[in-house]
């Protein structure tokens, strides 16, 4: 059909250019002969070549067996550069890639039906770390595209305790010629904020003293200028602290003993405190508990407490007997904390090495080192430092970085050793902060943990509504626990290797707090939008990504090419304007010749 | 011809004085009157204009300008100058008209033209002008300055008193209403009204609300901090005049109660009146007068107050004497000058210590004491004069008796002052080589003295004083090692550490490094004396030799300890129950203690800053919740009562959600953030930290770990 339809053309095309030509050579005029014979020759060859399509052969490089993906972030105009063929998974990239590339609705059923495709090259942000699971380790070659501006990686810890220092850790990139800043706000006030320089990739810390009692939702803002380029949502959750059970024993009231009793007192904390008089007599305190025997001290009383304070005295004073119970109880996680004052005597010796100071500084300034914090002045003469022996960890230094206070493990539990006896001028001079910080820090590097019966967590650091979410429980036995999220039970899968540890899955469809009953108990986490965090989505899949290439594309071989011809047909519009424009000579000419 | 132009000449010369002298005069006139009126009213330039047109019609009135023509000038040379014959006008008629009489006087006359002092009184005339116009540039300088400071001085207080003008609402019933704030009367400030409910008055202010309302009212309160309710009773019989007034003295806040429906609520803010601040510059907290200067100080001192100083006065206390005998005599010395509620005062005053009645040895505290025109009082710090008493530095006391460091060579010192003294008193009778040839022996003696001290520091080089602790390497004795490491309880390197071992045995000396430090303060003096004796200056010598002397004194004072006898009474002893060691009647002391917690209040609002936070999604508040919101409003409305300024926004907006079904994010930040900062920062708290939940798991790991090893 098409053959015929195109020889009948011709054929009449033909007959219309000879009988043209005929009627040409036969006019009497022989103006511009040689050219009407061509105009008319052009004529009817473009009008036949109009009706009929004209196809040429072109050659072209293929990457073989290689397929090319378009994620979003790639550039869209640069896309003619890439040779071979593309296709995109996203719907999302539609609008922009509709004619460019072909949508591929399911990658993984895609490459189960072409085996011979054996690599992926992958532009843009990356393919989604769900579509990367199902890739059956086919080797791809991920070509990333420049990072966005804004946060590449952020952690808080969500469960906090009572006046505890919140912090907001991470990493954010600003690619503009201004400077970021990152601010933290919550409650309506500014709690801190920094500034992120131009053009940099800069870690920053946010902190904030928890002051809620319950849940909370902290923004974390950046500002360039005055525009908003990022908010987020911190969710946060604060709990009341846990009392922690003291148990003082001195060989005599010092001022230490008696501020620091005084302080854990009004703050109350339970202390027992028992300092020597005489021989056999002691004085004896009770404070926000019920009081016991002190004179004889059993392991099972020390179970029941948390820390247990003894100066370096007292640890000789006592019998043998109770110094092992002593060091039983610290073995089963009980905190000890030991003012030192005597040099490397008695049963201290074996354990800590006192070095003399040397140098005479009438002020100290101590820093805790875990913190990097810190502490104001205090006038004191120190006699002497400890020094760090294997197994041990520098708590407190002072200005010189010489140690004043140390922890070491025994056990399950810790012992702390001090230099220093007269952190109570803190509290005279007025320094409330200091000294809270200094016992805060001793105490805390010592004092027994306590566990939880129940413990919730996200599988996702980000859940986020209208996905999936696996929640990760513990519990304290290996029974079930009952498990509801909206008032509908949820199954639990137990762990393989831990009886206590399991698994249920939700898919949360509303976004912000939400609740599961666990064993009857509410434990909650949050839920964010979808766009939430989208630039350190990004970034992880960026990094998935090329780890996933990383890992696949151990041999870097090149890839290789295959020609493939294909036709072409050319374009109808040459040949027009072939016509017009012969078609207009030809009248051009009768008209110039008529005048003349 | 040429007495025409003598003429001419005269003419142009009494126009350009007279011109002078009237546009000084008007100038000066005009510059007295704007600034005058910009004194009192704003500044303005009609004013200006017109008080400079008016007295130039004036002057042009009195002295027609334009008048002075030839025949003026004729007339003048006539009236001024007899000589001329009162012919002078013939100067003005052409020759060819002259007579022959008439040429001839001329002739005569112009010869006698006066060519010097032609113009009589123009000098005057022009200091009148220009005095007018001193007059006129003083008075703009002076009362543009003064006002100018006035401003500065209102733009202070405007500045204090203006409240930043607040959008408020106001009742619908009320139709009209002004406050008047009358400060109180120690300030000297006006009474101001103004159209704002939201006040800021000096403390003790009173303030005077006239409303007025649209229509009668059954009740009308005023509520102060949320505690003080107030009647008011109208002042016309339609009950639509309302007036009342209080004295304020504390801030907080106050809302206005129309017929039972509470306003919006309206800060009180105080300004405080401070006491006067004082503040010393001269003297010195601590002086000492020396023997040779003058016993006078000067004092420099620079009050300032808020609205005006009452009275400000010297308070002198002089102790006298030694020991116990120590006797005290107070003075009040006023500075001589009119302090009459001024709000700066820069004073000095000179004070002469021998007028006091001071003697040597004698000391002077004293402190400046003002009052403002409230009636606060306040004072500066303390600070002492002393004299130095030479009677006591001369004395031998105290070289008898006690540790005696360095006898025989005090003696010289004394000794060398009064050779000083006497070579000064014979200076009238001796030659200038003679008083030269003995202030330089002096000179020489100083100088041994000074090595002699040296000594004791390891001095044995002249040049250096008392800086040759460092030995040299040439000084031909072994100091052995000095980096050798220190040995606990090594007696011989702690005695090293403060002797200077040297080859004369005589000389080895034990101080304390304090007193070697005094000892080098000591020769620094001797070497100053030394300095002034050498160039004939025994005069300048004194004062140093004398300060040698002193701390000399003070060293060996300082090597004497004093113990005062106490009398003590002790209780008898049991003889039969000593040294048994028994403790069995002895009994433990036991304190048991639960601390009570008085003030939950925070714990509340912790919980509420929580629960503030979750309704951000505009929930409105179940009654649980409205009752903790309660609660939480008494802790803003003492927070508020305190500082209205930060808090009673937040007041505003909780009531705001009390009330409110729909709750609006900007009301909930405001509470938030309020109840953020009433719970301020805390210290921290030591805490156990959480372990996994399983404690049997990580317990028998733990165990099995501890078996492995």
């Amino acid at each position: 059909m098409e053959m015929g339809f195109n020889v009948l053309v011709i054929i009449a095309c033909l007959l219309l250019l000879f009988f043209c030509i005929y009627l040409e050579v036969k006019r009497e005029n022989k103006h511009w002969l040689a050219g009407r014979i061509l105009g008319n020759i052009l004529l009817f060859g473009s009008l036949a070549l109009i009706a009929i399509p004209l196809f040429y052969q072109k050659k072209e490089v293929q990457l073989k067996n290689t397929l090319i993906i378009i994620t979003t972030g790639a550039n869209v105009d640069s896309l003619s550069k890439i040779q071979g063929k593309k296709c995109y998974t996203e719907p999302l990239l539609h609008r922009k890639l509709k004619g460019k590339a072909t949508y591929l609705p399911d990658l993984a059923y895609y490459l189960s039906e072409h085996p011979t495709t054996n690599s992926l090259q992958i532009f843009g942000y990356g393919l989604p770390e769900q579509d990367l699971k199902k890739l059956d380790s086919i080797s791809s070659s991920f070509y990333p595209a420049a990072a966005p501006s804004g946060l590449v990686t952020c952690h808080w810890i969500e469960k906090l305790k009572q006046e505890e220092v919140f912090t907001v850790q991470g990493r954010y990139r600003n690619n503009a010629s201004r400077t970021v800043q990152l601010k933290l706000i919550g409650f309506g006030t500014t709690l801190d904020s920094t500034i992120i320089a131009a053009n940099t990739l800069q870690d920053f810390s946010l902190k904030h003293q928890i002051r809620n009692n319950g849940k909370a939702v902290l923004q974390l803002i950046g500002l360039l200028g005055k525009d908003t380029v990022s908010k987020e949502n911190v969710p946060i959750q604060s709990f009341p602290k846990t009392p922690v059970k003291t148990f003082m024993l001195t060989s005599f009231p010092s001022f230490e003993y008696k501020f620091l009793k005084n302080w854990l007192y009004e703050k109350q904390y339970p202390v027992a405190a028992r300092s020597r008089i005489s021989k056999d007599k002691f004085s004896t305190d009770f404070l926000n508990r019920d009081s016991i025997k002190l004179a004889n001290i059993s392991l099972n009383q020390l179970q029941k407490e948390d820390v247990l304070m003894i100066d370096q005295n007292e640890l000789e004073n006592i019998t043998v007997g109770t110094r092992q119970t002593l060091m039983q109880a610290v073995e089963k996680g009980l905190g000890l904390i030991v003012w030192v004052d005597e040099p490397n005597a008695g049963s201290l010796q074996k354990r800590i090495k006192q070095v003399k100071n040397l140098k005479d500084d009438k002020l100290l300034r101590l820093t805790i080192i875990d913190q990097q914090q810190g502490l104001s002045e205090l006038s004191t003469d120190l006699k002497w430092l400890l020094s760090i022996q294997k197994g041990q960890q520098a708590l407190i230094n002072n200005q010189r970085n010489q140690t004043i206070a140390l922890q070491e493990l025994y056990g399950s539990g810790k012992i702390t050793y001090t230099t220093l006896s007269n952190s109570y001028q803190w509290l005279l001079n007025g320094r409330q902060e200091d000294y809270a910080n200094y016992w805060t820090s001793l105490i805390n590097a010592v004092a027994r943990k306590q566990s939880t019966n129940i413990n919730l967590n996200t599988g996702s650091l980000f859940p986020v509504i209208n996905e999936k979410l696996k929640l990760y429980l513990s519990t304290d036995n290996s029974n079930a626990p009952k498990v509801s999220y909206q008032n509908k039970s949820l199954t639990v899968n137990q762990n393989l290797l831990f009886p206590n540890h399991w698994e249920a899955q939700v898919w949360p469809l509303k976004s912000g707090w939400q609740t599961t009953q666990v064993n009857k108990k509410a434990e909650d986490f949050y839920v964010f939008e979808k766009q939430a965090w989208s630039s350190i989505k990004i970034s992880q899949t960026i990094q998935s990504n090329l780890d996933y290439s990383l890992k696949t594309n151990t041999e870097t071989t090149k890839p290789l090419k295959k020609e493939v011809i294909y036709k072409k047909e050319v374009s109808k519009w040459w040949f027009l304007i072939v016509l017009v424009l012969s078609s207009s000579f030809l009248w051009f000419e009768k008209r110039h010749h008529a005048k003349n | 011809m040429q007495s025409q132009h003598y003429i001419n000449k005269l003419k142009y010369k009494w126009i350009v004085i007279y011109l002078i002298q009237g546009i000084a005069i008007c100038l000066g006139f005009s510059l007295l009157t704007t600034s005058v009126w910009a004194f009192f009213f704003s500044p303005h330039y009609g004013i200006t204009l017109f008080a400079f047109l008016l007295p130039s019609v004036v002057f042009c009135a009195f002295r027609p300008i334009w008048k002075i023509d030839k025949v003026w000038v004729v007339r003048y040379l006539d009236s001024q100058f007899p000589i001329l014959e009162d012919s002078a006008s013939l100067l003005l008629k052409d020759t060819a008209e002259l007579s022959l009489l008439e040429n001839l006087q001329v002739a005569k006359i112009y010869s006698l033209l006066p060519k010097k002092g032609v113009i009589k009184g123009a000098a005057k005339k022009i200091a009148v002008g220009i005095c007018c116009l001193a007059l006129g540039v003083t008075s703009v300088l002076t009362l543009g300055k003064l006002k100018n400071q006035q401003k500065k001085a209102t733009l202070i207080d405007n500045k204090q008193i203006s409240v930043a003008a607040i959008p408020e609402n106001i009742a619908p019933q009320i139709s009209d209403y002004l406050i008047t704030i009358q400060a109180p009367s120690y300030t000297l400030k006006p009474a101001r009204t103004q159209k704002q409910f939201t006040l800021k008055a000096e403390i003790g202010a009173t303030v005077k609300w006239s409303i007025q309302t649209n229509k009668s009212l059954q009740s009308f309160e005023i509520v102060f901090n949320d505690k003080e309710r107030i009647k008011l009773k109208p002042t016309d019989q339609n009950a639509t005049q309302w007036s009342f007034s209080k004295k304020i003295d504390k801030p907080g806040f106050y809302q206005l109660g129309i017929d039972g429906v509470k306003s919006d609520l309206y800060q009180i803010e105080l300004i405080p009146d401070h006491p006067v601040n004082i503040k010393v510059i001269q003297p010195k907290p601590q002086t000492t007068i020396d023997i040779g200067q003058a016993a006078k100080i000067d004092l420099s001192t620079i009050l300032t107050d808020d609205y005006g100083i009452k009275e400000a006065l010297i308070s002198a206390t002089m102790a006298s004497g030694k020991g116990e005998s120590v006797s005290f005599t107070e003075k009040k010395l006023s500075f001589d000058i009119d302090i009459s509620n001024k709000k700066k005062l820069n004073l000095k005053k000179h004070i002469n210590l021998k007028s006091l009645g001071m003697k040597p040895g004698d000391e002077l505290y004293f402190f400046i004491q003002a009052k403002d025109n409230k009636g606060q009082e306040s004072r500066s710090d303390v600070y002492s004069v002393s004299i130095i008493d030479t009677a006591e530095l001369m004395s031998m006391a105290g070289m008898t008796s006690g540790v005696n460091l360095v006898p025989e060579y005090f003696r010289s010192q004394r000794q060398i002052i009064l050779d000083t003294e006497k070579l000064l008193a014979e200076k009238a009778a001796l030659r200038l080589e003679e008083f030269k040839k003995r202030s330089n022996n002096l000179g020489v003696d100083q100088k041994l003295l000074r090595l002699r001290y040296g000594q004791f520091l390891g001095e044995e080089n002249e040049t250096q004083i008392g800086g040759d602790d460092e030995h040299h390497d040439g000084d031909g004795h072994d100091h052995g090692n000095h980096k050798e490491e220190e040995k606990f309880g090594d007696v011989q390197a702690l005695m090293d550490k403060y002797a200077h071992k040297h080859d004369i045995a005589e000389d080895a000396t034990f101080f304390e490094p304090e007193i070697k430090a005094q000892l080098k303060a000591v020769l620094n003096e001797m070497w100053k004396a030394e300095l002034n004796l050498r160039t004939y200056k025994p005069q300048e010598a004194l004062p140093f030799e004398y300060k040698a002397l002193r701390l000399l004194k003070d060293l060996q004072q300082k090597s004497r300890a004093y113990v005062a006898k106490t009398t003590i009474k002790t209780t008898t002893l049991k003889l039969e129950k000593r040294l048994t060691g028994e403790l069995d009647k002895i009994t433990n002391p036991n304190t048991v203690a639960q601390y009570e917690i008085t003030d939950r209040h925070k714990d509340e609002l912790k919980v509420l800053l929580a629960m503030l936070d979750l309704h951000r999604d505009g929930n409105p508040f179940n009654n649980n919740e409205k009752a903790l919101l309660q609660n939480g409003e008494k802790q803003i409305i003492s927070a508020a009562a305190d500082n209205p300024a930060s808090f009673l926004p937040a007041l505003t907006s909780l009531r705001k959600l009390n009330s409110r079904a729909k709750l609006q994010i900007r009301d909930l930040e405001t509470v938030s953030s309020a109840i953020y900062r009433i719970i301020g920062k805390t210290t921290t708290q030591p805490k156990a930290a959480t372990a996994g939940s399983s404690k049997k798991l990580s317990e028998s790991y733990f165990n099995n770990l501890k078996n492995r090893n």
